[in-house]
């Protein structure tokens, strides 16, 4: 598999502060790859140094099996960019913001308007090609500012963030834009603070913390490199502390909290761990009411790791 | 891609409210605003209409009376005034005092002249007209009492005397250099002209701006397509010079079509220091856009102080000042882009030859090119946050 971008040891810094310490970051062809982190993590950074828009202090980038320079035109121009930022002129149309765009990589007018309508057509703007940004709402305006990034066709796409303040029914038709536009053959980076969407779409994720690269691996892989596996929460009206203490003896159990009527139990692997506490609830003669199980999250990764939680929110 | 991006920029341009307010409805509103300041005083002396007079004559034909031949003098001038000329001073109306009362009453005539041994004026209000014949009438009563006093003592040099009093010297003649009928009035709409030319700093500055990663996100979107940053920079530049000549060419047009200003006979010559103008504020617009790493309202505000400052430098706010800095500090007035435009205006006006307003220009077109190469090098070098 073709390694379309290779980070090796990349350092950027602020004066006294390290953004990007000592990252190393593959990429594979056909791949989707998740960039987690929380704000400030340095992912914005790291895709500012990959796409020449800021110098770094040490290490090297290649795309393409080339290395990247402000003048790699030639790497550029199989690059599609998704700013954080919307970046479209409030004084064009639709039409015209993905025309102009799409007209800095594509210079033939004839495929260039052939360009423009499939991009206009994946992001379904179709009946807005001739209002300006201003009156569009923030769900179309992220969606123009993907078609502005993506309508050229390049072979790798890189998108930082592209569903910050979208609504939830946009967010879906984002992401299921970006994994069509993976099934057409583009690699795409994808940089979020929402686990949920990275979760969603990304077949391999890199969690960044503090400039550097945490863990990486498939969500599953990410999940089982942490002691929980399973999270079953109980509502027991009345326990005694034998029970509790014969709970916590039950085998992949490493933590059980009784508090406030609700009894919390954490588990470090083994299949049908629910099944047998609830046996043994019945078996004992338990009363009981709600139950349910949660499995980790990749918050519970991070947290785990980095001993914070990925968002404050 | 050079016609991609100038066709783009030219429609930004165009859709952008602060330019379309500031570079073509702002000039527009203020020339009318000087026009109908200056008034009549813009207008040639060739407008000149004959002032409606009613004549009484109370006088008797003596050739020998010497107050009566004064009076027969006044008769005889205003009949002279009177015909239909290119000269033409006086509509009048030869009639009995009564009726000159009634027509001045009606307004149909500004004065009413007593053609008698003692001339007197009967005017109904204050106005230029009024002046005209009381300047006129006073003139008129100096003269003849010279008149009476040389026949009273030598009545032999009355026939020299006649005839001489038509004869009015000029000791001072206005000679323009350019033969062009110059009026310092004219001075103030070129002044307008090069204050347009310096907006061109403002569209200079939107441009390079938008060519910043760390200002804007297009600016960041462009930097990351595969193009050359000076091509970006020169079909911006251009397209800013042409839609800042653009509204230049609008000033000037409703400057001499509409508002009927004559401004002179080197219109073609003052387009060409436009030209220059438009390109030096577009270049002065990139380089305040360029320079430092700034908030864009940053170099909003230094911008506008850059050219508020140069203008007034540059006496377009207070005529005198390059005179100032002529005398303390010349160096200002040889590098000042104001200056410099203004001067090339005046010298047409002012200067047969072209020798300094050449200069003036030369001089425009070096400080455009180092702006501009100082303005790359700057912009280049522009990273993201």
């Amino acid at each position: 598999m073709e390694k379309i971008v290779e980070i090796n040891n990349l350092v950027k810094r602020y004066k006294d502060l390290i953004a990007v310490d000592h990252l190393n970051l593959q990429v594979n062809e056909g791949e989707i790859l998740g960039l987690l982190g929380p704000n400030g993590s340095g992912k914005t950074t790291t895709l500012n140094c990959l796409m020449a828009l800021l110098s770094y202090d040490k290490g090297e980038i290649t795309v393409f099996g080339k290395p990247m320079k402000p003048e790699s035109y030639r790497q550029k121009r199989d690059i599609g960019v998704v700013l954080q930022n919307v970046a479209v002129f409030e004084s064009f149309t639709v039409y015209e913001n993905i025309d102009f765009f799409c007209g800095l990589y594509i210079s033939d007018k004839k495929k260039r308007r052939e360009y423009v309508e499939d991009a206009i057509r994946f992001v379904e703007l179709d009946g807005f090609r001739k209002f300006y940004p201003k009156k569009l709402s923030g769900g179309l305006l992220r969606r123009l500012n993907i078609a502005c990034g993506i309508a050229h066709k390049p072979r790798l796409i890189i998108l930082d963030e592209p569903t910050v303040a979208v609504d939830p029914q946009s967010r879906n038709k984002i992401l299921e834009g970006i994994q069509e536009l993976n099934r057409q053959g583009a690699t795409i980076i994808y940089t979020s603070h929402y686990m949920e969407e990275v979760e969603q779409i990304c077949s391999r994720i890199v969690i960044l913390d503090k400039g550097r690269n945490i863990a990486e691996g498939t969500a599953d892989q990410l999940k089982q490199m942490i002691k929980n596996s399973e999270t079953i929460v109980i509502q027991v009206p009345k326990l005694a502390q034998e029970h509790l203490a014969q709970i916590q003896a039950m085998k992949h159990i490493y933590s059980v909290d009784y508090a406030e009527q609700q009894l919390m139990i954490k588990c470090n692997g083994g299949d049908h761990n629910l099944i047998h506490v609830m046996n043994y609830l019945q078996e004992q003669e338990i009363v009981f009411g709600k139950v349910y199980s949660e499995l980790p999250t990749l918050n519970d990764v991070f947290l785990e790791i980095t001993g914070k939680a990925l968002r404050d929110d | 891609m050079y016609f991609h991006l100038f066709k783009y920029k030219l429609i930004q341009l165009f859709h952008t409210k602060e330019i379309i307010v500031w570079m073509f409805l702002f000039p527009i509103a203020l020339g009318t605003f000087f026009y109908m300041g200056f008034g009549n005083l813009l207008k040639d002396n060739d407008d000149f209409e004959p002032i409606p007079v009613a004549v009484v004559e109370t006088t008797e034909d003596n050739q020998k009376d010497p107050e009566q031949i004064s009076a027969q003098i006044l008769k005889n001038v205003i009949k002279e005034l009177s015909k239909e000329t290119e000269d033409q001073f006086f509509i009048s109306t030869w009639t009995k005092e009564n009726k000159a009362k009634k027509l001045l009453e009606k307004g149909s005539v500004d004065g009413v002249i007593y053609v008698s041994k003692k001339p007197k004026l009967l005017v109904k209000e204050n106005g230029l007209n009024q002046s005209i014949l009381n300047s006129f009438l006073s003139q008129y009563l100096s003269q003849a009492y010279a008149v009476e006093d040389i026949v009273r003592k030598d009545p032999q040099k009355l026939q020299d005397v006649v005839s001489g009093l038509g004869d009015q010297a000029e000791y001072n003649q206005e000679i323009s250099q350019n033969q062009t009928d110059n009026s310092c009035l004219i001075q103030y709409f070129y002044a307008l002209i090069a204050m347009v030319c310096l907006y061109g700093s403002i569209p200079g500055q939107m441009a390079s701006i938008l060519i910043q990663p760390h200002l804007s996100a297009v600016g960041a979107r462009k930097n990351v397509a595969p193009i050359h940053k000076m091509l970006v920079i020169l079909a911006d530049f251009t397209a800013c010079v042409l839609v800042n000549y653009l509204s230049v060419l609008l000033v000037f047009l409703y400057l001499i079509k509409i508002l009927d200003i004559d401004m002179g006979s080197r219109v073609p010559q003052a387009l060409l220091a436009s030209l220059v103008g438009s390109v030096i504020g577009v270049s002065m617009g990139m380089f305040t856009g360029a320079i430092g790493n700034w908030s864009e309202k940053t170099k909003e505000g230094v911008s506008m102080a850059v050219s508020m400052l140069c203008c007034f430098l540059g006496g377009l706010m207070i005529n005198t000042m390059p005179n100032i800095i002529e005398k303390h500090a010349p160096i200002i007035n040889r590098i000042n882009p104001a200056t410099l435009l203004s001067d090339s205006f005046y010298s047409l006006d002012v200067y047969r030859g072209y020798e300094r307003f050449g200069e003036n220009l030369a001089v425009m077109l070096i400080i455009a090119g180092v702006l501009c190469l100082a303005s790359y090098g700057m912009l280049r070098r522009k990273t993201a946050k």
